[in-house]
């Protein structure tokens, strides 16, 4: 193996093998990724056995070959490369890294052994915008950053397409949420139903993944899911698990609907941030009569803090003051992925016997909503 | 080979192939790989992935093949199977950061979808006193002979006191014993309702049939919730009588026994009748306090004795009310490096006096109203009709004792009657509940309406 390529090029795609490359596998050769020359392209590739990546760059190939690299030291050496263009050369298995005035030597280990680069098919391909794509994710993310913590077993994203919608949702059991898209934006040969659960893991990979504004594609076989980025594709396998009806726990009826204003709210939730204790707990007090929502957090460590903010009624069948306490970092990650300047609240006043979530969503918009439980 | 053979003699391969291939190597590639069944000389085994998968078959198989084979002179062949199962669950599962423990959970997420049961609730978490042991040597004797000694099962009590953990106890812990060997099915009463309804509309009764008949075991929640649904008792008898002749448990809950639920059917009501009928009565001091000893330990909040000593005495009403009056305190204690009896006893008022004026007085209102099948006017209206007292009374009493509002505002809603007749129509109520069992059950069945 033999070539040339530009130092910004691979380092790019190198961050990402580094992250997927485990960092303390007790396999050695899993320390490694695979470097392999054809038809003036370098292909590279990586896996932790649950994750696999592969990326193709465009090079200077002088011969074909293929060959095993140390993922960290190499990220180092380009990281710090002070020339545009690097050679790469192998000599039976020490890797050179040239340029002008630089020469590094890696040594690998015996090719045979690395693990088979995973075969996908695109019988079943689901196509979508990547940048929208993108921005549906980030939306619903949330909860699978605690979901590990609190309920493993759903941490993923539940990708559930019928005939109408597809719909990404994500829970870690305290809150929930969804996003609702007609099945007609994204472009697919799929005709049944489907309802799988993708693992946070490649979810997260796949965001970090600097893209171009093309398309993602989607190809979904029994076990596995590929996200095929054309010059770079992501595979993982899929979990399976019988998801729980959610609907069945989204409110209907509240005791109180109300709007408020999004930079105001979020805003007062900021300044409470700087008063709390380790149990997150934000109070609030809604004043029925005024039409006010009042915050109030006290430290004994820190100090204190009081505001107020105005609400817009829609409608209620409660007449009475109330108390209700969230927690802060839970309720910011819902309010902050509402588009618009007005955010509904639907809310129930929790008793003993029967708490329910509050509905967060956009009077606008019916494509979003976060729930979450009081308190 | 019986399965645990098969997976006792699996540790044994697995030494062994450590001494041919290396250690490293065994610990990537054999993590959640497990022999799962042996037939016809093709042995099973189970892969977390794809990758493991072509792995083992192009690098290990012949290996494997006659490492096993050492075992198992029968083996021909090995096939690879991808299990998509979470395998870190267990794991997980221990490290659940206490952080989240106070904190209200969406319950829908702790259910096992196919049997409806909540893995939370087991025989061994119950705790049994005089209030409530016969009811738990009855269930017991269900899950021991599934079917044949106590069929129908028919416990009741009043509200938060553990009925549903009971139910939902032996549902788990037939799945215990018995395995995929018998489908058991949890349903609360209004969930049975909600599911014949939709079937009806969207035309799937067979689907729904299927859900209820097809299973071993049938537990159904609080059943005094079919009072006045007809469809729901008839369509519960056919279930019943299909599930009683081939044998199959079944488990029902009330909060009444089977002859006080008004407007149900007499035939469903003898068969509600026709097992054996135990209660629940709200749990004495030391069975509250060790209620608390349990959920304290079981929720890693290590409160003092003390302070669930104090709990226990101060929260007499239902269990409910106990762990949740545990949580709130555990909770509020949490931000404090320490503190006293006094700030707990004050805790604790404050965590009764959250419970109460929750419910706003139309509610109340609505509710009662529509059970007695009057117009609201006609309530707060100063009409002397005779039908009209009685709910009148009733809703009075319920707006002061649920809703604990003055008897002044209650006046102020009821068209500014005085507040002296308030106190009189409470106070009437009140003495009548004792001694009258069927207005005792009324305000029960109106009490729950209003809370749920």
């Amino acid at each position: 193996m033999k070539l040339t390529i530009l130092k910004q090029s691979l380092l790019d795609k190198l961050a990402i093998i580094n992250r997927i490359t485990p960092k303390k596998s007790e396999l050695n050769i899993l320390n490694f990724f695979k470097i392999s020359a054809k038809n003036n392209n370098i292909y590279l590739f990586s896996t932790d056995l649950e994750i696999s990546y592969q990326s193709k760059i465009i090079a200077k190939i002088k011969e074909e070959g293929e060959f095993l690299v140390p993922a960290k030291q190499f990220l180092e050496i380009i990281n710090n490369f002070y020339e545009e263009e690097v050679s790469l050369e192998n000599k039976e298995n020490i890797l050179i890294i040239r340029g002008n005035n630089i020469f590094c030597s890696l040594v690998s280990i015996s090719e045979e052994e690395f693990p088979f680069l995973p075969q996908f098919k695109n019988d079943n391909y689901l196509e979508i915008d990547s940048l929208f794509f993108d921005n549906l994710l980030q939306k619903i993310i949330s909860p699978l950053k605690t979901a590990n913590l609190i309920k493993p077993e759903l941490a993923g994203v539940y990708f559930w397409l019928d005939n109408n919608f597809l719909r990404l949702v994500s829970t870690d059991s305290i809150r929930l949420s969804e996003y609702k898209i007609k099945k007609d934006i994204v472009l697919t040969n799929i005709n049944k139903e489907i309802k799988i659960l993708i693992p946070f893991k490649i979810i997260d990979e796949y965001l970090k993944i600097r893209k171009k504004p093309i398309k993602t594609k989607l190809y979904l076989e029994e076990n596995q899911i590929t996200f095929d980025l054309d010059d770079q594709v992501l595979i993982s396998k899929l979990l399976t698990i019988d998801y729980p009806n959610y609907q069945q726990i989204i409110p209907k009826d509240f005791n109180l609907e109300i709007l408020v204003d999004k930079n105001e709210i979020l805003k007062v939730i900021k300044l409470n941030n700087v008063f709390m204790d380790k149990t997150k707990e934000l109070k609030i007090k809604v004043d029925f009569q005024e039409k006010i929502l009042n915050f109030y957090t006290k430290n004994e460590l820190i100090g204190e803090n009081i505001n107020k903010i105005n609400f817009e009624l829609i409608s209620s069948n409660f007449e009475e003051d109330f108390e209700i306490s969230f927690n802060l970092e839970f309720l910011l990650d819902g309010l902050k992925n509402i588009d618009g300047e007005k955010i509904f609240l639907g809310l129930n006043i929790p008793s003993e016997m029967n708490i329910k979530p509050v509905l967060l969503k956009s009077p606008l918009e019916d494509d979003y909503f976060y729930l979450l439980m009081p308190f | 080979m019986e399965n645990n053979l098969l997976k006792e003699n699996w540790s044994k391969v697995l030494d062994n192939l450590e001494k041919k291939i290396s250690k490293p190597t065994l610990k990537t590639w054999f993590v959640n790989v497990e022999p799962i069944q042996f037939f016809n000389g093709v042995l099973k085994i189970n892969v977390p992935n794809k990758l493991v998968k072509n792995w083992l078959e192009s690098k290990f198989n012949i290996i494997l093949l006659k490492t096993i084979k050492e075992f198992l002179p029968e083996l021909k062949a090995i096939e690879y199977i991808i299990n998509n199962q979470n395998n870190n669950q267990e794991y997980y599962k221990k490290t659940v950061i206490k952080k989240f423990s106070y904190q209200q959970k969406l319950t829908i997420f702790e259910i096992n979808p196919s049997t409806n049961l909540n893995p939370k609730y087991r025989f061994e978490n119950f705790v049994v006193g005089s209030n409530n042991d016969l009811a738990f040597a009855a269930a017991q004797g269900v899950v021991n002979n599934l079917g044949e000694k106590f069929n129908p099962l028919f416990i009741y009590g009043g509200v938060g006191l553990g009925k549903t953990h009971l139910l939902q106890a032996i549902g788990n812990e037939i799945i215990r014993k018995y395995g995929l060997n018998k489908k058991v099915r949890y349903a609360t009463t209004e969930q049975f309702t909600n599911d014949l309804i939709n079937s009806l509309k969207n035309q799937n009764i067979d689907e729904f049939r299927q859900k209820f008949r097809d299973i071993d075991v049938l537990i159904l929640d609080d059943v005094h919730f079919l009072s006045g649904k007809n469809k729901s008792q008839e369509e519960l008898f056919h279930t019943f009588n299909e599930l009683y002749n081939l044998k199959k448990q079944i488990v029902f809950s009330s909060d009444r026994p089977p002859r006080m639920i008004p407007d149900i059917e007499e035939r469903l009501q003898s068969r509600f009748e026709g097992g054996l009928i135990v209660d629940i009565t709200p749990p004495d001091y030391e069975t509250r306090l060790a209620i608390l000893k349990i959920k304290n330990q079981e929720k890693n909040y290590f409160l003092p004795d003390k302070i669930l000593e104090i709990l226990a005495q101060k929260i007499v009403k239902n269990i409910r009310e106990l762990e949740g009056g545990l949580n709130f305190i555990a909770f509020k204690l949490s931000r404090f490096n320490n503190y006293d009896e006094d700030k707990v006893i004050n805790l604790i008022n404050e965590y009764l006096r959250q419970n109460i004026k929750k419910v706003s007085y139309k509610k109340i209102l609505k509710i009662v109203a529509d059970f007695y099948n009057l117009k609201e006017d006609d309530l707060l209206k100063k009409l002397r009709k005779k039908e009209v007292i009685k709910p009148r009374q009733v809703l009075i009493y319920l707006l002061r004792d649920i809703g604990k509002f003055s008897y002044s505002f209650i006046g102020e809603i009821l068209n500014k009657r005085d507040h002296t007749t308030i106190l009189y129509s409470y106070e009437k109520i009140e003495k009548e509940i004792k001694e009258n069992i069927d207005l005792f059950q009324e305000i029960e069945v109106l009490k729950e309406k209003i809370i749920n």
